[in-house]
This record gives C-alpha cells, structure tokens and sequence, in this order.
C-alpha cells in the first residue's frame, strides 16, 4: 500500500522476525544445555547457533541432536 | 481404522517431541517475512556499494517479493523439510520399532499411510499459511505490480501439492533404504533430476517441478495433466511403499 514506509512502522514489520530469532536461539541453547549432541562438539554447536542466526538454529534441531 | 488413528496420535506425539511442528514451521514461514523486507532493503544495502540508480536494473514490487519467496521455498525449505522428515520410517524398521504393532496384529498399511497424511496436511497448512504471510507483507511494502489473491492461494496449492509429493517419495525412499540421509539425499536427486528435465519439452507436463514453475508464473491454464500426473505419482509412491514395508523384514 505503501512505498515509503517511516522507521516505526518498519520495526513493527520486522518485531516478529526479530521475536523469532532470539526466541529461536534462546531455545536452541536451552536444547543444547540439555540434549546430547552429535557431529560437532557442543561448543561447536554453540557457536553455530549463534553465529548461524535462524539457520543455525534450525541446522542444530534438525541434524545436531541425538534422538531420544 | 483403529492403527490408523493410533499411529495419527503417535505422530503427532512424536513430532511435538522431536520439535518437527517447530523446524517446519521456521523453515517454511521465515521466508514468507524475511524475502518481502530483504527486497525492500535491498536498494539501500546496494546503494552503499554500487553508485547509480539501480531501480531500472532490480525488479523490485509485489510479484518478485512472492516470486522470491517460492523460489526460496523450492530450495532452502525444501532442504529443511526432507532433513526433517528424513528417518520418518527407515528409523522404525531399522531401531524394530514396527515389531510389536506388527505381532499385535496391526495393519502396517494404516501406519504408513497416517505418516504420509499426517506429514501432508501439516505442510500444506504450514505452506498456505506462509503465503498468506508472504502475501500481506508484499502488499504493505510494495505497491507495484498487483497479484490478486486467488492467485496466490493457486500458487501455495499448488506449492503444497509439490510438498505432499516430496513426503510420500522421502516416505518411499524411507521403506527401501535403511538410513534416512540416503533417503533424503535421494528425494533431493530426484527434485534436482526433475528440474534438470524440465527443459524437455515433450515430457515437462509430467514433471511434478513443473507445479514450482506453474506456481512461480502464475499462469495456470495448463497446469491439470501436471496435477493428474502428481497425484497419480502420490497414489503409486504410497502403494509402493506399503507393499515394501510389508515384504521388509521387522526382525
């Protein structure tokens, strides 16, 4: 509807990209703390989960953690 | 009837468990926000780096932002999903998950066929969903190059049709190979094979990638033999499978 969009309207657009990354992130390294791992060392996970923004995250919880 | 709803509620079980729900709906919805702001940032982030105007070269409006969004759904969703859903069954027979149900008496066709429903419906919600997402997002940060949204509801149709043939062939692949990578690099041959093969001519209305093309034009006025052709692969793929799991050997 709109071309120009001003910042606040911006954030707003972007609130839930930015809710699901660090909600992500935050529960990824709660599994991390809590699961057994695979492939990597756990700090090396760490660090994919940080650094890999959603991807990492998503790369951790499909492939890094040993099934129950 | 009885497996069938049992396995239903195992799988659901199973996937709250393994946090599938929660990958999918990532890998599938977080494109339907993410490509709508990149694009709308882009001429920023660019502008930086290149001088000029770059308006004329980047089509920047509300087709590509959907365009952009199913491209990445064909290629990083995708990946994501087959990862996923990768030992769905091979992890059953191989940890001899099936022996008890089997010795129960339990039909192994109703197992397989509430896997590949299950997996099927969540993705194609999740798929309409995020385009239903991709749609509004597109709309409050373009306004050129209007797409009505009874088009974009035939495009995640048709997206989803293609997300329900890669669960019943990963599925398939599942019952004949005993580990689930193997399964999931095959499905991912397959996709790559079938886009490859698009360029004949004679024989592209019969490939299930020419649902991604038909949904990434949005142009659907040939598209019923390619559904046909899917939905009959589907049914095949299925009875392939039970037939597979019932000759496999559980012990």
């Amino acid at each position: 509807m709109v071309d120009k969009l001003s910042t606040s309207e911006f954030i707003t657009l972007i609130l839930p990209l930015i809710i699901v990354q660090l909600g992500l992130v935050i529960f990824s390294i709660y599994r991390l703390s809590k699961d057994k791992v695979k492939y990597f060392p756990k700090w090396l996970w760490l660090l994919i989960i940080l650094f890999g923004e959603i991807l990492g995250c998503l790369i951790f919880l499909t492939i890094g953690r040993e099934r129950e | 009837m009885k497996t069938f709803k049992a396995y239903l509620k195992k799988e659901i079980i199973e996937s709250v468990r393994q946090y599938k729900y929660l990958i999918i709906l990532i890998g599938v919805i977080l494109f339907a926000i993410v490509d709508p702001v990149i694009l709308k940032l882009l001429p920023e982030i660019l502008k930086n780096k290149i001088p000029g105007d770059l308006s004329s070269l980047i089509q920047i409006d509300r087709k590509a932002a959907v365009q952009n969004y199913i491209k990445d759904l064909s290629q990083i969703s995708l990946l994501i999903v087959t990862l996923t859903l990768m030992s769905t069954l091979s992890d059953e027979i191989s940890s001899q998950k099936l022996i008890f149900p089997y010795s129960k008496g339990c039909n192994l066709s109703a197992v397989v066929i509430s896997k590949i429903l299950h997996h099927s419906a969540i993705l194609s919600i999740f798929v309409i969903s995020g385009f239903a997402i991709n749609y509004y997002y597109a709309t409050t940060l373009f306004n050129k190059n209007v797409i009505t949204f009874d088009k974009i509801l035939i495009s995640s149709l048709l997206m989803s049709l293609y997300f329900v043939f890669i669960v019943t062939l990963l599925i398939f692949f599942s019952s004949i190979l005993k580990r689930g990578i193997i399964a999931a690099i095959s499905v991912l041959v397959v996709h790559v094979v079938s886009a490859i093969l698009m360029n004949v001519d004679s024989i592209s209305k019969f490939i299930p990638y020419n649902l991604i093309l038909t949904a990434n034009s949005f142009n659907t006025d040939d598209i019923f033999t390619t559904v046909l052709s899917v939905v009959l692969y589907c049914i095949i793929l299925s009875i392939l499978t039970v037939k597979m799991i019932n000759k496999s050997e559980l012990i």
